[in-house]
């Protein structure tokens, strides 16, 4: 939501393990995080005392750097490292273990010990650029994949400018939403296993791909065998260990890509590609026809659609909402439907893929940006896997929009189950709670909506209610997220139905 | 298959060997051999002998030069092995 470094902070022992799966998610995501966490007294670890884990092994895998503090003197200098090794380069969670005696213990606090820390960004030399500039301005059809690191580096006016000069056109990752606005002339869909039909397909048209800040993911990519294969790659990462290692590249950039589309501009040469993007345009008109026409619009006698849900969300608050989503269905029906306009608009998990992330995100969110429309959307199992934290709502009182697509199944598993396990379904039907009842019991205003003449006023009433609402729509029960990639399969194979 | 000779320096700090050979064994890489010395109060050189490919090599060494505490690595050796050797590592 910001560029700054989250906090948490947990007691030892069980507290501690429950931050496991939130490090891991920051650390797939590359979201900076410095968590706190207790520990017994020094003269107790390693006697299995009472709240003992071993919080440092258990989360070396899944953070950037974890410390253990048993000298109070420590405390200034390790925990401004901690916030150094957080926020720079690929941002990502650290973990500071404090033992209670250091807890308690006294320092004299100097300044000083706060110092010694700079960052500078990788220097990215002349010939890198004007490679890169070379292969731009000889391709035919440039293809450009933005990603996380955009939004990372604030770098979504560079990638506007770069864009708009070249005439490339831009997909995104499920991470890269909201890097630029679904405005732009250039801007021609979402990349992945549910993204859009052209922007995947014509990957493997593409005679050059500009990867900016991605790190080209196996739902992103499909099968490696046959993904890109008529494209040079020019990527552009943070992380040096993301570049050639699951797609070798012409030319390997490893910079900030707010510095390096920056410098980039000036060696380009402006372009268009019009019959290029016209493609796009065609495999979009496509897709519109066979698929998503269909799932905005209303049929009458039938439930209420997702997409029609988000559709309809999107034109009300025009593209102007953050949207938190959680995991599943209603996460790709968000990203796909949703219109978004501004930056740093869209908040998901990932590379984690953790359900139960969009209740505590969107409380974080709306902290960090109250003047925002904040909406959570969350299915009816991942709801469930966080539930408590309304109680964080309530108390903290913050207007917090909850948006439950409720199709009473596991739905992208029950998907997964029907179409490629042969309707074999197993534990994905869900008997649900009453969640108006559970939000009321939290004093938090909520209404359930089933039938389609009812949906625009009930967005209506959550969107005007100044608090906290939320909103269950019962939505159809099978429905599929189309198209699909399906796994294994390269991305020239995704299906529309 | 090859065998590859590591030479590796890190911070001489507690959690360092905890570390390093994590992100061995997230890669399924056996570690044949290792030696750890102290070098001076602040350093410890690190000898270790694997068995793996290219690739494979190429990004445990980018990976493990994220570890904060680590200062250097080098590949200082390699050795093709033949046939007889496969699967020595998994
Ligand atoms: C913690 C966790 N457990 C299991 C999964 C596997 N999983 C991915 S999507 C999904 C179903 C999500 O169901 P629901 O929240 O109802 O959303 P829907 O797909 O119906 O929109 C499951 C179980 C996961 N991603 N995270």
């Amino acid at each position: 939501m910001t560029d700054k470094v989250g906090v948490c902070i947990a007691t030892s022992g069980p507290g501690a393990t429950n931050l496991i799966t939130g490090i891991a998610d920051a650390m797939l995501d590359s979201i900076p995080v410095v968590c706190i966490t207790g520990q017994v007294a020094n003269p107790l670890i390693g006697t299995d005392a009472f709240q003992e884990a071993d919080i440092i092994g258990m989360t070396i895998p899944i953070t950037k750097w974890n410390y253990q503090i048993t000298d109070p003197k420590e405390i200034p200098h390790i925990l401004a490292k901690a916030f150094h090794v957080a926020k720079n380069g690929r941002p990502g969670p650290v973990l500071i273990d404090v033992t209670k005696d250091a807890q308690f213990g006294e320092f004299d606090f100097d300044p000083e010990q706060l110092k010694g820390f700079s960052y500078n960004t990788p220097v990215v030399c002349e010939s890198d650029l004007s490679k890169a500039a070379h292969l731009i301005n000889q391709a035919k059809r440039p293809y450009i994949l933005a990603g996380h690191g955009i939004t990372i580096a604030n770098a979504e006016a560079a990638l506007a400018e770069f864009a708009t000069k070249t005439g490339i056109p831009v997909a995104c990752t499920l991470h890269g939403l909201s890097s630029i606005t679904m405005d732009h002339p250039l801007y021609v869909g979402m990349l992945g296993m549910h993204g859009n039909y052209g922007s995947n397909v014509l990957t493997n048209e593409a005679d050059l791909i500009i990867a900016l800040g991605m790190r080209f993911d196996d739902r992103v990519t499909g099968n490696l065998n046959t993904y890109a294969k008529n494209a040079k790659i020019i990527h552009i990462d943070i992380d040096k260990a993301e570049l050639n290692k699951n797609i070798q590249t012409n030319v390997a950039i490893h910079g900030d890509a707010k510095e390096v589309l920056t410098e980039l501009i000036n060696h380009v040469a402006p372009n268009n590609h019009a019959s290029w993007i016209n493609k796009f345009k065609d495999y979009y008109s496509l897709e519109h026809e066979t698929v998503m026409h269909y799932q905005v619009t209303p049929q009458p006698g039938h439930k209420i659609k997702m997409a029609e849900v988000i559709d309809k969300l999107s034109r009300k608050t025009k593209g102007n909402a953050v949207i938190v989503s959680d995991v599943g269905q209603h996460q790709m029906i968000a990203a796909r439907y949703y219109q978004f306009r501004n930056p740093r608009s869209h908040i998901t998990s990932g590379g984690l893929g953790t359900m139960g992330f969009a209740l505590p995100a969107a409380i974080g969110a709306k902290i960090a940006a109250p003047d925002r429309e904040v909406i959570a959307v969350i299915g009816d199992g991942g709801f469930q896997m966080n539930i408590q934290e309304l109680a964080v709502l309530a108390q903290e009182g913050l207007k917090v929009k909850i948006l439950i697509l409720n199709n009473e199944y596991l739905g992208m598993v029950r998907q997964w189950q029907e179409l490629f396990f042969e309707e074999r379904y197993s534990f994905t039907s869900l008997v649900n709670p009453d969640f108006v009842k559970i939000a009321q019991a939290y004093s938090i205003p909520a209404m359930r909506v089933s039938d389609d003449s009812e949906l625009n006023k009930a967005l209506d009433t959550m969107l005007d209610t100044d608090s906290s609402f939320l909103l269950e729509v019962m939505v159809e029960k099978q429905g599929k997220v189309f198209p699909m990639v399906p796994a294994g399969c390269g991305v020239g194979e995704i299906r529309l139905s | 298959m090859n065998m590859y000779v590591i030479s590796i320096i890190t911070q001489n700090t507690l959690n360092v060997l905890q570390r390093v050979a994590g992100m061995f064994s997230r890669y399924r890489i056996n570690i044949e051999h290792i030696n750890i010395s102290r070098h001076t109060e602040e350093l410890s050189y690190w000898n270790v002998v694997i068995y793996s490919e290219d690739d494979r090599i190429e990004l445990l060494t980018k990976q493990l030069n994220k570890i904060i505490e680590l200062v250097d690595i080098k590949i200082i050796d390699k050795v093709p092995m033949s046939g007889q050797f496969e699967g020595a590592s998994a």
